[in-house]
């Protein structure tokens, strides 16, 4: 079940991707993320965790530079998830390799997959409603807003982790 | 790198590059990746307060018997949604069937009890704890405990009952027991004859004897038996028990100590026990089922060593040995041994040397080949010689080949001598 997503996961990231470049004629791209994804797979039945981290963080950067160049947000935002999904799935299995072949996992791989499931709906709504909502503001502002928006990630953050 | 770390820089740069681009769409991206980092730590797991019982079938175990484990664990604190549960298993024990690590998920004031069976060689087995790691589904808070559960598993070594071995020491103890004594008195062994006394039974009267002299009568005198000292010492050191390819005869010298050790309790002998090894470890004499205990539990522990201090058995220490008492060396042998044994026996103890053969072990696992038959006979004289001087010294030999029971070998040459002999005043 699991391992099913992480293909699914990895397909959607690098599906995303891939098409958004493609659109934009940018076939060397396509090619390099057609191969990461290739290799992504290959690595995943192989076992080699560590290749997932060099994935995600060149999936973001990819979804980060389409964003820049000027390539559709919601296929880059599919990428980043898709990717996203990948590493953690990767992770998963490699935690669900400790236990041994009599335990029943399933229970805990429905429950992972459900969060999963809710962290992509709530990541993908804010997402888009944050590119939906277009406002204008002054540099000034946006500073602001940015130092804000960092300052409350990095205590949130911090509340949680003492709780 | 931590999962926390990566996710965390990857929120920051994306925010850093909306705020270089002056585009929203950065901040967008990242917000995915908030979400996760934030619904994982929301989900972290408290401290673990979990409750575990562990229950061992046979704390006592033979090598390679099945044991089983049973472990219970109760979870007292709040729910745990990944839970990795592994008991840790001592180093040399073999899991057999089932598992001793487990992945579940606990709710609040639930139980998980598991079963799995393990076996292993001779030796002595703590269980010190069991390892709880708790994460939150998405594993980026871990929360990593040691339980505390101790319990202890003896592996003791194989036992071969020995019905009977013939010791005889100088001195005695004062309680009856097994070894004639050399003092007359109430026994089954005819000693001598001597004044009958009024308080002697009528039946020991010597009617032959008391009929040859005038108005005296003559009682006979039986060999008392008693129990005596023994001190069993095992020899654990390297250059004696290591052979090629990491064969080693040591595991013949624990079985014939520890059947040496039954057989001298079960005759009510008082038995210590020093291993001669890396270091010197000396069980103190004692009486009965409980140093039985104690014995076995120190041979479960002995191991082959090497030392230079203990390479020789010079610094053996007599005064643990009571004066005139049986001392009793398993050991494979050394030419430089002999020296150190002529020194012991020339103090008064009685020696007796339990030597499992070294040649015949090793001829067994080389060639057939004539350079090894030759060299295997230089050695077996050299051996050969080696135990003559030791006898001639007055030390008992028992020269083991391996490949024959120990029981056998023990009825053969220590067992109980023959009515007839008996009757003579002992083995020949």
């Amino acid at each position: 079940m699991s391992y099913f997503a992480f293909v699914t996961s990895v397909l959607m990231g690098i599906g995303s991707l891939s098409f958004a470049y493609a659109g934009a004629g940018s076939d060397l791209v396509v090619r390099g993320l057609l191969a990461l994804g290739a290799l992504w797979l290959f690595a995943g039945k192989q076992r080699w965790v560590w290749f997932s981290t060099i994935a995600l963080l060149i999936s973001v950067s990819l979804a980060g530079f389409g964003l820049w160049i000027g390539l559709s947000p919601g296929w880059m935002i599919s990428g980043a998830l898709g990717a996203l999904l990948a590493w953690d799935l990767t992770d998963f299995m490699r935690r669900l390799r400790f236990a041994p072949l009599m335990d029943d996992l399933r229970p805990l791989e429905r429950r992972h997959l459900t969060r999963l499931t809710i962290v992509t709906v709530v990541g993908v709504l804010l997402a888009s409603i944050a590119m939906l909502v277009r406002l204008e503001f002054t540099f000034e502002w946006i500073m602001l807003l940015t130092l804000v928006a960092v300052l409350g990630v990095t205590q949130l953050v911090s509340w949680l982790h003492r709780r | 790198m931590s999962r926390t770390l990566l996710l965390t820089l990857i929120i920051y740069a994306l925010m850093l590059a909306g705020l270089a681009t002056l585009r929203g769409e950065f901040l967008g991206l990242a917000l995915p990746f908030v979400a996760y980092l934030l619904v994982g730590f929301w989900r972290a797991p408290e401290k673990l307060d979990l409750e575990v019982h562990r229950t061992i079938s046979n704390e006592r175990a033979a090598p390679n018997e099945n044991v089983a484990v049973s472990i219970d664990v109760t979870n007292r604190g709040a729910n745990i949604e990944e839970l990795l549960l592994e008991d840790e298993v001592s180093h040399g024990l073999i899991v057999r069937d089932g598992s001793h690590r487990h992945l579940l998920s606990l709710k609040k004031g639930e139980s998980f009890s598991w079963m799995y069976t393990i076996c292993g060689p001779r030796g002595g087995y703590a269980f010190e704890g069991l390892r709880a790691e708790a994460r939150d589904h998405f594993g980026l808070r871990l929360s990593s405990h040691k339980i505390p559960a101790r319990s202890e598993l003896f592996i003791f070594p194989p036992l071969t009952r020995l019905k009977y071995v013939t010791i005889r020491t100088r001195r005695t103890r004062v309680y009856s027991g097994t070894i004639p004594a050399r003092v007359g008195g109430a026994g089954v062994e005819f000693f001598g004859l001597r004044e009958y006394q009024p308080g002697d039974p009528p039946r020991w009267i010597n009617w032959r004897a008391s009929a040859r002299q005038d108005e005296t009568l003559y009682a006979n005198e039986f060999q008392q038996e008693r129990v005596a000292d023994v001190a069993l010492v095992l020899d654990g050191r390297e250059k004696t028990n290591w052979f090629r390819d990491r064969r080693s005869l040591f595991e013949h010298s624990v079985l014939a100590a520890a059947s040496l050790a039954d057989a001298f309790l079960s005759q009510g002998n008082r038995v210590g026990l020093l291993h001669y090894g890396r270091y010197l470890d000396w069980t103190f004499p004692g009486y009965g089922k409980v140093q039985r205990e104690r014995v076995l539990k120190a041979l479960a522990h002995a191991q082959i060593g090497g030392s230079p201090v203990f390479s020789g058995l010079e610094h053996i220490p007599v005064r643990f040995f009571p004066a005139h008492s049986q001392v009793v060396l398993v050991s494979p042998l050394h030419a430089d041994d002999l020296e150190t044994l002529i020194q012991l026996r020339a103090r008064g103890y009685q020696i007796m040397v339990i030597s499992p053969d070294p040649v015949a072990f090793e001829q067994a696992y080389l060639p057939d080949e004539p350079s090894v038959k030759l060299a295997a006979r230089v050695v077996r004289m050299e051996r050969n010689l080696l135990l003559k001087k030791l006898q001639r010294a007055g030390i008992q030999v028992l020269d083991w080949n391996v490949a024959q029971s120990f029981d056998q070998v023990i009825k053969h040459r220590l067992g109980p001598p023959p009515p007839l002999f008996r009757v003579v005043g002992g083995r020949i």
